[in-house]
């Protein structure tokens, strides 16, 4: 995000191979244990073949790193969380799956969507297929945490998915009634909703819950996950403008096409003449099959002329920064450990890749 | 709320500040002391939406101080029924609900329901279906001293409450004696309340020196909101 000498880079280097390298850790332990748990049995071309799909392409593993890093830098196990991960794991393929459908995307990690190749029905049902078996482990928790905190992390869990698909159905929303006056705290809201509390915050409280047996107060979590999601949801935006497509896995400029409303699209909106508003709300107003190529590319080019995505980079750095000044504070008292080292290290990962 | 949010995310950015070591953004760190506006907007964002979301939760599960009677009389039951299926996960949650709605309306639980804009009631006809609130003072209030309690006010429709004022009647004992209303406050005494969100209010009652033993009882309402009433009541001596 900043010019680095080469020594910073060499450190930024090792600092997203150790990230990396731990969350395909907690990645490969989770995804172990969710596809243990699948049912083996019919039917399963049209269903239970398809769930894993998701989850075994090459996904960064960050919900249950969290969870599970989380966990482990309270002195929880990772046992005791491994059912907890799988939820988050589940329920956010599940939303990956019917975010395919409800944006009409085509590709996903590098793959045809499961829309786009087993046709919308069937991804639909597959997406139900996921919610439903998240609540698998979500009883498996009895065993292993007992009455009281498996009711604590069910309601976690409850509250995570119903932020989620409100802050789904706000974005959806501005689409469907082309809303154009909206703000940056429009925006951040939206993404408090629909990103932050499932991607970061209850992946963290969780993980603390679970290791502390429901003594902590989660809320200390708070804002060090949405800083930190926040970051993370502005950053990926970005790259769906400026990344290299081979390594994103989705198509450049996919959401100008699908006109969802970015903080870069929020801040053009702002900073335009009265006369590129007005094509600009034409635009968003035009169906996404009708839209084309040079109106898309229009729309990037006066992004680039208003400074909106440089804007939009530095609102993920100063999100980051608040993101790694509320760690210091939320994991205050858990001792130094490597998996401290990787939280602190995820925030730093997530403005800095580069796919 | 803003200057609230501002005064945390700066008294943090000074504190992690004062900790910050030679990372790649460890500059940015000391920079962040004057509090970007983005991190200021996102903290009162953050503020709100705990307060009508995570808080409300929150509350839900305080509701369930009964139901943890429940689920320790009957956890065999309760779980045996919650691993059944998702259909089932989902019915046990509603019988939760209902089983704690229940027993808070059964316990004379002090929340209290309001709604803006709701149909004044018919000269008197009960209100279908709803159960007048009792707010009981904890323990006993000895005469010359003052007992509270506090009220949560919830507002569970999309409509937010006008400005109101709460008021008391006189609280009436068995023998006809009184505790007049001026020795009801409330604190804040005037407030609104946004759609499904709630406000908190404490509600004291001083006991005049000399008034008999006994439970003397009265009605809270306010003012320009219909819908809003509840028993109250106080143990003296």
């Amino acid at each position: 995000m900043t010019a680095r000498s080469g020594t910073g880079l060499a450190r930024q280097r090792r600092r997203t191979a150790f990230v990396e390298r731990q969350l395909h850790e907690y990645r490969t332990l989770t995804i172990d244990a969710m596809l243990a748990l699948l049912p083996q049995r019919e039917p399963r071309r049209h269903l239970y073949d398809l769930v894993p799909q998701y989850p075994l392409r090459a996904g960064k593993g960050l919900r249950p790193g969290l969870c599970m890093a989380s966990c482990a830098a309270f002195g929880g196990r990772s046992e005791a969380v491994l059912n907890s991960a799988v939820a988050i794991e589940l329920f956010h393929n599940a939303f990956l799956v019917h975010d395919d459908v409800e944006d009409g995307s085509l590709s996903r990690r590098g793959l045809p969507t499961l829309p786009a190749e087993h046709g919308l029905a069937i991804a639909v049902n597959v997406g139900d297929a996921m919610n439903v078996l998240s609540i698998e482990p979500l009883m498996r928790n009895l065993q292993v945490l007992g009455p009281e905190l498996t009711w604590t992390i069910f309601t976690e869990i409850q509250h995570m998915a119903r932020q989620s698909v409100e802050g789904q159905a706000m974005e959806l929303g501005w689409v469907r009634d082309n809303v154009i006056d909206l703000s940056d705290a429009d925006y951040l809201r939206m993404t408090l909703k629909k990103t932050c509390w499932y991607t970061c915050i209850h992946p963290c409280r969780i993980g603390a819950l679970v290791a502390s047996r429901g003594a902590i107060d989660a809320d200390r979590f708070n804002r060090f996950g949405y800083f930190m999601g926040a970051a993370f949801q502005i950053q990926d935006d970005i790259l769906n403008l400026v990344a290299d497509e081979a390594k994103y896995g989705k198509e450049i400029d996919g959401d100008i096409w699908e006109g969802k409303r970015t903080l870069m699209v929020i801040h053009l909106l702002s900073s335009a003449t009265p006369q590129e508003r007005e094509r600009l709300r034409a635009f968003l107003d035009t169906p996404r099959v009708e839209r084309n190529a040079r109106d898309v590319a229009w729309v990037r080019r006066r992004m680039d002329s208003y400074g909106s995505i440089e804007y939009a980079k530095s609102s993920a750095h100063d999100l980051a920064v608040a993101a790694l000044n509320e760690f210091e504070e939320a994991y205050s008292e858990a001792p130094p450990s490597m998996e401290k080292k990787v939280i602190e290290g995820i925030v730093l990962y997530m403005v800095e890749r580069d796919l | 709320m803003l200057r609230d949010a501002t005064e945390r995310v700066s008294a943090t950015s000074k504190r992690a500040a004062k900790a910050a070591t030679a990372t790649a953004l460890g500059a940015s760190r000391r920079a962040v002391a004057a509090a970007p506006t983005v991190v200021v907007k996102a903290a009162t964002i953050l503020e709100e939406e705990v307060a009508m979301g995570l808080r409300a939760v929150q509350r839900i599960e305080q509701r369930f101080l009964d139901v943890d009677a429940l689920r320790a009389k009957d956890s065999d039951a309760v779980m045996s029924k919650f691993r059944r299926d998702a259909h089932d996960a989902v019915d046990i949650i509603l019988d939760v609900l209902t089983a704690a709605a229940q027993s808070v309306g059964a316990q004379a639980g002090r929340l209290v329901n309001v709604t803006a804009g709701a149909t004044p009631l018919r000269k008197g006809a009960a209100p279908d279906g709803i159960q007048v609130p009792a707010l009981r003072v904890p323990g006993r209030v000895t005469p010359g001293s003052t007992g509270e309690i506090a009220m949560s006010l919830e507002n569970p429709g999309d409509v937010g409450t006008t400005t109101f004022t709460l008021q008391a009647s006189d609280l009436v004992g068995g023998s006809g004696t009184r505790i007049p209303s001026a020795s009801v406050t409330f604190n804040p005494p005037t407030l609104s309340v946004g759609a499904r969100e709630a406000g908190k209010v404490s509600v004291r009652v001083r006991v005049p020196d000399g008034t008999p033993a006994g439970t003397y009882e009265g009605l809270v309402r306010a003012t320009e909101l219909e819908g809003l009433r509840a028993m109250l009541a106080v143990v003296v001596g």
